[in-house]
């Protein structure tokens, strides 16, 4: 730490809270002005087991978590023996001896024992509430505002009263002002509040309900599956307030075919799910494919075949989201790497599914969907709802085909209740009225027609960003949630080695930018970064723009990326 | 009565069998809708995968021919989000009974108002004659030489534990009681299950139309009380010699979509969708 950062860590086992303070911490720091990336470990158990959220706190701007930690939190044994070794020489232990007592064995570091059960206790509140305490602690240790503790307390419990907000402000006070008597001198000349922008605290999953809310979606189904759930919290709470239908189904068949039965009936409709999740709506995807109706489907990605890591993150599904479902149709598939694109892009695959008649895939992980980022609140003015093809009352012509092959592949749309506009949504091979077939031409010529979106994508999408240094002969490659960890070591290498790279970030995988991603990779010295085994960016490069990377650095653990480790490998093969 | 040929698709005649029951269910249906004067742009029909689901071809309203086992959950979706259509589903045994048997008590249990019309011809017809979930046990097919091992579901019991607010039997030989129960299911406000006799002159040699005629009986409005749960449970399950067809069951509950149009009072599909703030959202996480 120095006076502006800090990387905070608090670790004790599921069931005491844990996941609420790092929203809280969060907030207490963005309204202070400062930039934060917080994110949780967890194993996939409701008590019990080793959970963990980490803070990074910075003045300038971060989008990713390091590991070396500066203050560690430990509300049992556990995470001292998992943890100590994160801290930095010179850090910070906070613990209590009665709850941890364990005797530390690093010499290296700072003791702050805090009695915080005791405290808790005295104020007779129940023993969650150490959390609570911890973070007044925490914020009394480097001699930051306890108002904004407060303020942000007061944010995530106002809704149950101001009794519980008051109980929990008590408790931070009274790890504050144990804190502050005990140790006077605030940690490393301490941490105050800054001049920075107004952030919003939020994870990759709020800004996606916020974009799809923002889009006018009003059908959702949702069977809950980690990472994606919080979706499912989120729009629940505000679905009377925006007029959406939100159902949990029996099922993620039952969930994607209600939306494709929503969508064929005009509402803009929606599935999230995980992996697992994703293979069972298959055949629904193919559906919405066939019979050309618009679909959002976002896939927060965790590691592994079958139930994998249920609670980690990883991005192995991309080429399963390319071609998942059997025969021949378009579908357009995107990663967002950070909340703006995740709000952004959400709020655009709606418009593209309408424009494309076709579904549209958001792919993300649960490091972006669960992790708290501070983002700018975002530009809405300017983002303007096209849903294509869609024809009113009034509007459907005398010959009217549903599915007549034009130039684009696209082909004027009704919805039932329209007059003059019946058509049959066949999920068979059908000619351009909606009619089976099995002729050979007829076939063949719809197949083209549904193919053919590809090309009128392809012309509306850039497909990628670029960030960082344009002339740079070495260029990282990546896409989704690496985003932030690329670009925090591209901070690094900046600052500690003077050395300025590019990053070529891909955001959309279908309609692959072939020609943008030769044109920025050819001659240059290529380092692929991908939180996967396969590698499979790098195969699709491979196969749309005849590149192979020189490097490819791949963590496959079920972690993402810390932003210092992948400085490290970066600086290996440079 | 509207005319019946107004739900015709022009130049197309259905491929089924000759003989086939499916004929007189597409009659049926047909007469029913021209009986309601159903506006063919208002309804939306869902169709499974099977030769009952081939009926999406040859009837001109609007229609999604849906995957094997889903029009449930896909005729679900049509209601949310346009509660003003009437909502059918079209669909075979094989569909709702097999591939699909947990949709249909869901959407029952939701008691959401759509009709679902099951063509129960006791065989998969559409794959060329496999046992379908409803085939009596120990009947003998190509592919269960020694006879079906497993005793058939039973729909209707099914679906009346699990809350569903319609319950019949109808029988495609009885053309005019046919139509006239597809009526009042349609009418009904809430989740209705018909399973219907359906023949397959090509593939069920068990369940002909003679044993059909043979074991079907009308039930007798006077003597059979519909909204009584108990005793419709018992003749739901009598599935023996004797068939009866008609009205099983019938309750006035709330509906799914009711709950949720309470919730949101614009129909989803036609909400205005421009220009939608949510900057009191984005407030909230500052
Ligand atoms: C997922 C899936 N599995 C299998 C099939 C093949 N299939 C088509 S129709 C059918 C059975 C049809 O039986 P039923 O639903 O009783 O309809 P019927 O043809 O008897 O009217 C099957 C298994 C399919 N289309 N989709
Ligand atoms: S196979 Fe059976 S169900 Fe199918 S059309 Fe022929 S008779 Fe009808
Ligand atoms: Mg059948």
């Amino acid at each position: 730490m120095s006076n502006s950062r800090l990387n905070w860590k608090i670790g004790g086992e599921a069931g005491y809270g844990i996941m609420t303070v790092g929203e809280i911490f969060s907030k207490a720091f963005i309204k202070g002005g400062y930039c934060v990336v917080a994110h949780t470990e967890y194993p996939s158990l409701i008590r019990g087991g080793h959970n963990t959220f980490q803070v990074r706190i910075d003045a300038q701007r971060i989008r990713a978590p390091i590991q070396p930690v500066d203050i560690l939190v430990a509300l049992n044994a556990e995470t001292v023996e998992l943890d100590l070794n994160d801290l930095v020489p010179g850090g910070v232990l906070l613990y209590d001896a009665q709850s941890s007592n364990v005797a530390p064995t690093r010499e290296d570091i700072i003791l702050c024992e805090v009695p915080l059960l005791q405290l808790v206790t005295d104020l007779q509140l129940p023993k969650v509430a150490v959390n609570v305490a911890a973070m007044g602690a925490s914020v009394g240790l480097i001699g930051y505002e306890l108002t904004l503790l407060n303020a942000a307390i007061q944010d995530a419990f106002g809704g149950k009263g101001e009794k519980i907000v008051e109980q929990n402000v008590s408790a931070a006070r009274a790890g504050y002002d144990y804190v502050t008597r005990a140790y006077p001198e605030p940690y490393k000349g301490g941490l105050a509040p800054i001049q920075g922008p107004r952030r919003m605290t939020l994870t990759g999953n709020d800004a996606i309900c916020m974009g799809a809310l923002k889009a006018g979606m009003k059908f959702i189904a949702i069977y809950p599956m980690t990472p994606t759930h919080t979706i499912m919290t989120y729009i629940a709470s505000h679905a009377r307030e925006y007029g959406v239908a939100m159902v949990q189904p029996e099922d993620e068949i039952a969930g994607i075919n209600m939306a494709v039965g929503a969508s064929f009936a005009g509402a803009r409709s929606m599935v999230a799910t995980s992996g697992g999740g994703f293979s069972l709506m298959v055949e629904g995807l193919g559906l919405a494919g066939a019979t050309e109706n618009p679909l959002v489907v976002v896939d927060g990605q965790r590691p592994g075949p079958s139930t994998g890591l249920a609670t980690r993150t990883a991005q192995g599904d991309l080429r399963f989201c390319l071609h998942a479902s059997q025969g021949d149709f378009f579908r357009v598939v995107l990663a967002p790497g950070d909340p703006e694109e995740c709000f952004f892009e959400t709020f655009r695959a709606f418009n593209l599914a309408d424009a494309l008649q076709t579904p549209v895939l958001v792919l993300t992980d649960k490091h972006l969907a669960t992790t708290f980022f501070a983002a700018e609140p975002f530009e809405t003015n300017g983002l303007a709802i096209d849903r294509g093809l869609l024809l009113a009352e009034g509007e459907v012509p005398a010959d009217f085909k549903r599915y007549e092959a034009t130039p684009t592949g696209v082909s004027a749309r009704t919805v039932p209740g329209v007059e003059g506009g019946i058509f049959n949504a066949n999920s068979d091979e059908h000619d351009e009225r909606g009619h089976f077939s099995e002729d050979a031409p007829v076939v063949a010529t719809l197949v083209d027609k549904r193919c053919r979106k590809y090309f009128t994508a392809a012309a509306l999408l850039d497909g990628i960003k670029y960030h960082g240094n344009v002339t740079s002969g070495t260029v990282l490659v990546g896409w989704g949630s690496t985003k932030g960890a690329i670009l925090d070591a591209m901070d690094f290498l900046r600052a500690r080695d003077g050395v300025e790279l590019g990053f070529l970030q891909v955001l959309f995988m279908s309609p692959f930018p072939s020609q943008l991603v030769k044109e920025r990779l050819e001659g240059k010295r290529v380092v692929l970064i991908e939180n996967n085994r396969g590698a499979q960016l790098g195969s699709l490069i491979k196969e749309h723009a005849q590149i192979r990377p020189d490097h490819t650095i791949l963590r496959y653990d079920g972690r993402a990326f810390n932003a210092d480790e992948l400085y490290e490998r970066i600086k290996e093969v440079l | 009565m509207g005319d019946i040929h107004r739900y015709d698709v022009p130049d197309t005649w259905p491929t089924w069998c000759p003989g086939c029951g499916n004929f007189g269910i597409w009659n049926a249906m047909k007469n029913a809708y021209a009986n309601m004067d159903l506006a063919p742009h208002k309804t939306a029909i869902v169709c499974g995968i099977g030769c009952s689901g081939n009926l999406s071809y040859w009837i001109n309203t609007y229609v999604l021919h849906s995957l094997h086992g889903r029009s449930i959950p896909v005729a679900q979706g049509v209601k949310l989000a346009n509660s003003d259509l009437t909502v059918i589903v079209h669909a075979g045994d094989g569909d709702t009974y097999g591939e699909g048997l947990g949709h249909l008590l869901h959407a029952a249990r939701r008691n959401i108002d759509i009709t679902v019309f099951v063509h129960d011809n006791q065989v998969y017809g559409l794959t060329t004659g496999q046992p379908s979930p409803t085939s009596f046990k120990g009947t003998k097919w190509k592919v269960a030489p020694e006879g079906v091992f497993a005793a058939p579901v039973p729909p209707l019991p099914l679906a009346l534990i699990a809350g569903a607010t319609f319950v019949g039997r109808g029988f495609s030989g009885e053309n005019k009681h046919l139509s006239e129960l597809i009526v009042k299911a349609i009418r009904h406000r809430g989740f209705s299950l018909v399973d219907i006799g359906q023949p397959c002159v090509t593939f069920n040699h068990v369940n002909t139309w003679k044993w059909w005629n043979d074991h079907v009986y009308t039930l007798d409005e006077t003597e059979h009380d519909r909204f009584d749960y108990d005793l419709a449970l018992k003749k739901a399950q009598e599935v023996g010699d004797k068939i009866p067809i008609g009205v099983l069951y019938e309750v006035e509950k709330p509906t799914f979509d009711d709950e949720y149009r309470s919730l949101n009072a614009e129909t989803l599909a036609r909400a205005p969708i421009e220009d939608i703030d949510v900057d009191k959202l984005m407030a909230r996480h500052l």
